[in-house]
């Protein structure tokens, strides 16, 4: 034992409480600020700490928390926080905070010096679109759907660039249909081809030929008659097969003609389909809607989607599950593993705060309320995150209702806030872009909002009533002898009423907005009057461009299938004629043969006459033999 | 700089100051501290020790920061070993007196890198302390001389860096 040492020890141990005593606050306040600013992306910063260990009670002076989107301005700036700590849990490190009092809490508030930080580059997959991509490109959105609604009708929807060749559907078709048409009709000239009547032909002529130069007579006619008739009923057979064959090419040939004039109705369905297309992009593309978006879209769209991306915040500074049981991964600083704990205790928990601060904007209201049971464990508290803010002005006509519930204790995320803000006071804000900008000049306004989150499923609605209401728009000189923009302008600014409904749906982070407004109406009469008639003539070029593109080609098309299958149809048909001509010689060859033999040959029962010189009788098995089966 | 005189001081505690057991006392309770994360509430008592017993103070910070830089290479290892220890069954109850045991909370020993660390830091510490002991001794016994004819040993010693350490030492 070095027992000189012991004092040292005592001093070195006596330097650590001092320490801890004189400068925890400091610590405290440098681990908060780095930690904060680590989460936030951007500067937060406090005045002061103090920690009292007697009354176990931690304040907080002059947070400010930069907005990382916008550094010289503070999300939010609170003017003090005091935590009353209960002492037990911290034995075990947990931080129970039974109380709070958060004072002077404002949003919005100008920063003296740039809140940015240097960022380490995230990988993609961590940026939400919702934080930071999506309201400005909402935002240009509406306002770009607004150009095209406004630019010269004739000029952006100039048929020959909207209607080119390659994207009509019965061009395509017809160009097909041409490919396919040799090969087609080569195919049924090789059909008819293959059915051979040169052969029978020749067959039949030899046969009459025979039949016209023999004579019979006696026994021997009797058996030559009977070779000549059995060869005569086989070609008859022959020819009858023929035919037969030659009928069944033909109904297959005449079916695939019928095939292929079915395209040409199909071609004409596909004209029609090309056409409505066509007329589709204008009606899409120029609607009451687009100046809508224009008028409000970038405005409130960008302040909705930042209120959104709130909850990303949230829910990413509240786990929601627990970590699963895994294999501890190999890195530097290990993991936690629990165990059962006889006291109900996150790890944090703050139970009751209550709240009091200044909303932003040129007419400030003063608000008070409460937030409940923020946890880093939800699931064990098992109540959900409470917030009840309200406030009225004493001197004007603002109030505030604000009351949010964040549910984390189950699976499933819930989070339901509902939100009324009256009297807002409206004058000198900006407007979105309608061919100039716009303003509203005077009036106060109303904001309600209820909306719902479950899991990544949002629904709810955003209202925005003003009225009375006055709208400001300046046109130079160039833009009133535009006949729109003049209308637009003598709309809006004899509106005295707003009325905006943003309806909320799909998912938290790819919300889709349906916006409607009172203005839509009053801006779709004033077009109408304007564009209707330019908007049919439009319809018309349209359809004229298409006609131009398909018609001469279905036309030629349908000559060149009219051509083909008039040759065929012509050659099936002079086939026919030469095996009806042919069967028509074989019949009367056959009667001939009948009515000659009957006389010469001498055949008992046939009252044909016998031959003088002969006593044999005739044979038998000659009966019968001219009859016709 | 430091690394050199580091080098120096390891040279001249090993030569001439202390004795080998309390080298190997101040090297092995240095390596719990540099094995284990250092800001852990166990080193408290660990640097106590340190101070208290009669072991050789540079010779524990030299070990603490050569144990540092060593033990960053086998942080998995101890993971692996401070996970296997608390997630054993037959251990689960020890563990959660532990958990409910007031102020233990802040020594983090449910992490599995400070338990792990910590327990291969007092296996370590055992053998650590009587194989150094046994080496400063042969070391000094049997090759000391042979050491200081070495040139470079001659050249450090030469140099004025060792001149100057020499004169504050």
């Amino acid at each position: 034992m070095r027992w000189k040492a012991l004092i040292p020890t005592v001093v070195v141990l006596s330097l650590i409480g001092v320490f801890t005593v004189f400068f925890l606050d400091g610590a405290v306040k440098c681990a908060l600020e780095a930690a904060g600013t680590r989460m936030n992306g951007a500067k937060v910063e406090l005045d002061d700490v103090n920690i009292n260990l007697r009354k176990m009670s931690v304040t907080l002076r002059g947070l400010q928390v930069a907005d990382p989107d916008s550094p010289m301005i503070n999300t939010l700036d609170v003017e003090s926080l005091r935590f009353d700590l209960a002492a037990k849990p911290l034995a075990w490190k947990k931080i129970i905070v039974e109380n709070a009092e958060i004072i002077g809490l404002a949003t919005g508030t100008p920063r003296k010096s740039s809140g940015a930080v240097s960022k380490k580059k995230k990988p993609a997959t961590e940026e939400r679109p919702a934080d930071k991509d999506e309201p400005s490109a909402l935002a240009e959105k509406g306002q770009e759907t607004f150009s095209f609604a406004m630019a010269n009708l004739k000029e952006q929807y100039d048929p020959k660039k909207l209607v080119q060749l390659e994207n009509l559907a019965s061009y395509q078709k017809i160009k097909g249909e041409q490919d396919r048409l040799p090969a087609l009709t080569q195919g049924w000239e090789s059909k008819a081809d293959a059915v051979n009547l040169e052969a029978p032909s020749d067959r039949v002529k030899a046969f009459v030929q025979r039949v016209k130069s023999e004579n019979f007579s006696g026994a021997e006619g009797l058996k030559k008659a009977k070779d000549i008739l059995s060869e005569g009923k086989k070609l008859k057979a022959d020819l009858e097969q023929t035919k037969k064959q030659l009928a069944e090419l033909k109904a297959s040939v005449m079916a695939e003609v019928s095939q292929a004039k079915n395209a040409l109705k199909e071609i004409d369905k596909l004209r029609q389909q090309d056409m409505d297309n066509a007329l589709g992009q204008v009606k899409s593309g120029f609607s009451a809607e687009g100046i809508t978006r224009g008028l409000i879209g970038p405005e409130w769209f960008g302040k909705i989607q930042k209120a959104l991306g709130w909850f990303h915040k949230i829910r990413k500074i509240i786990p929601q599950k627990k970590e699963e049981e895994t294999p501890p991964p190999p890195d530097r600083r290990g993991r936690d593993i629990h165990f059962p704990f006889r006291y109900n205790w996150p790890a944090f928990h703050l139970k009751n705060a209550g709240l009091s601060g200044v909303t932003a904007g040129t007419d400030p209201l003063t608000y008070k309320g409460t937030l409940k049971d923020v946890t880093s464990d939800p699931k064990k508290v098992g109540k959900p995150i409470a917030l009840e803010i309200s406030g009225k002005s004493e001197a004007g006509p603002q109030s505030l209702s604000l009351r949010g519930e964040f549910d984390y204790t189950t699976d499933t995320p819930r989070e339901q806030v509902r939100l009324r803000y009256a009297g807002i006071g409206l004058a000198d804000t900006k407007l979105g872009q309608v061919g100039a900008p716009v303003s509203i000049r005077e009036g106060n306004g109303v904001v309600t909002a209820d909306l719902t989150i479950k899991a990544e499923k949002i629904a709810g609605d955003i209202r925005f009533e003003a009225a009375p209401v006055v709208l400001e728009q300046t046109l130079s000189a160039e833009q009133k002898k535009n006949r729109l923009l003049q209308i637009l302008h003598d709309v809006l600014t004899t509106l005295d009423r707003l009325n905006v409904t943003v309806a909320v749906s799909d998912t938290l982070t790819s919300p889709d907005f349906k916006l409607s407004t009172n203005v839509d109406d009053a801006v779709k009469n004033a077009v109408k009057q304007v564009l209707s008639k330019e908007l049919e003539e439009l319809k018309a070029s349209f359809r004229a461009r298409v006609s131009e593109l398909v018609d001469g080609e279905k036309q030629k098309l349908t000559s060149q299938l009219d051509g083909k299958t008039g040759g065929i149809t012509d050659k099936f048909n002079k086939k026919d004629q030469l095996l009806q001509s042919a069967q028509g010689q074989i019949d009367q060859t056959l009667e001939d043969l009948k009515t000659k033999g009957q006389s010469a040959l001498p055949i008992p029962g046939t009252g044909a006459p016998a031959d003088a010189g002969e006593s044999k009788p005739a044979l038998p098995d000659l009966k019968g033999i001219f009859k016709k089966r | 700089m430091i690394t050199i005189k580091l080098i120096l001081k390891l040279i001249n505690i090993l030569n001439k100051e202390a004795s080998p057991r309390q080298i190997a006392a101040g090297i092995a309770l240095g390596s719990i501290a540099g094995i284990t994360p250092t800001a852990s509430l166990h080193n408290l008592p660990v640097l106590v020790l340190i101070l208290l017993l009669r072991v050789n103070i540079s010779s524990a910070f030299v070990s603490l920061a050569a144990f540092s830089a060593f033990s960053y290479f086998l942080d998995p290892l101890f993971n692996k070993i401070g996970y296997a220890l608390l997630t054993l069954p037959a251990l689960k109850h020890f563990w959660t007196e532990l958990y409910n045991t007031p102020l233990l909370a802040w020594t983090n020993f449910n992490n599995t890198l400070t338990l792990g660390s910590l327990v291969f830091a007092l296996l370590l510490f055992g053998p650590l302390y009587f194989v150094l002991a046994w080496a400063v001794k042969t070391y000094r016994e049997k090759f000391l001389e042979k050491v200081r004819t070495w040139k470079i040993v001659q050249m450090l010693k030469a140099s004025k860096l060792y001149g100057l350490y020499a004169s504050y030492s």
